[in-house]
């Protein structure tokens, strides 16, 4: 899974119930807003997000219905299971003694 | 407070991305990205759409991607070359079997770039190898 994959899927689980459209995706996820929407389809494609258009009045908002995405069920529990396998610890660091100086 | 409307140049970037997408899922993303530069300051509108852009061939492959089945696998994948290829009549054909099929009927060639079945493909002699 790539490190954009996840960042999108980290920004769902911060609150699965909650909805995002693209733009906001992309600044929770802190990634390019161009990056997000293909994650989103693979991850809709996949049965992990569901999308809806907003159920606004358009006209009294001055503005189109945004498409908001949330986590189905059973994509909570399987994008944590994907997380937790993509994590991997970085390895510690070798310290070695400093050479002596003569 | 009304979001201030989009700049138009913005909205037709975005409109032109949507268009490189499978036909079925142009109005939609249209519809999206356009929704989306409701309220962005102009400087922003701009780079929000030019990476839109950039990235519509991404998600025409993950929108392929949803929609494929086992033997469009290959044209999920399609980049701007294959897509072009493919538009010029260059396709890449392989020879498949129906196995609810007899006969010469039953091969037949898709492109393994884009999935178009090849029209008045007539089959290989007995003994040759099919793939599929």
């Amino acid at each position: 899974m790539t490190i954009p994959t996840q960042s999108v899927l980290r920004a769902f689980l911060e609150d699965p119930a909650q909805e995002l459209y693209g733009v906001e995706v992309g600044a929770v996820a802190r990634l390019p807003s161009g990056t997000v929407h293909p994650i989103l389809a693979r991850l809709e494609g996949l049965g992990w997000l569901e999308s809806r258009w907003e159920d606004i009045d358009t006209r009294a908002e001055g503005r189109p219905a945004r498409r908001y995405y949330r986590l189905t069920t059973a994509g909570v529990e399987d994008a944590r299971a994907a997380l937790a396998r993509a994590y991997r610890p970085s390895r510690a660091p070798r310290f070695r003694p400093a050479a002596e100086q003569t | 407070m009304t979001p201030v409307r989009p700049d138009p140049w913005c909205c037709r970037v975005v409109e032109l991305a949507a268009r490189i997408l499978p036909v079925e899922h142009r109005h939609r993303y249209a519809l999206e990205f356009t929704a989306e530069l409701y309220g962005m300051p102009r400087r922003r509108q701009v780079r929000h759409s030019l990476q839109v852009l950039s990235r519509a061939w991404a998600l025409r492959a993950a929108v392929a991607e949803a929609a494929s089945v086992p033997i469009e696998e290959n044209a999920m994948t399609q980049t701007l070359r294959s897509w072009l290829l493919c538009h010029a009549g260059r396709h890449r054909w392989d020879l498949h079997r129906n196995p609810e099929a007899g006969g010469k009927d039953a091969v037949f060639q898709l492109c393994v770039r884009c999935g178009r079945e090849r029209q008045g493909y007539e089959p290989p002699p007995p003994g040759a190898v099919i793939g599929g």
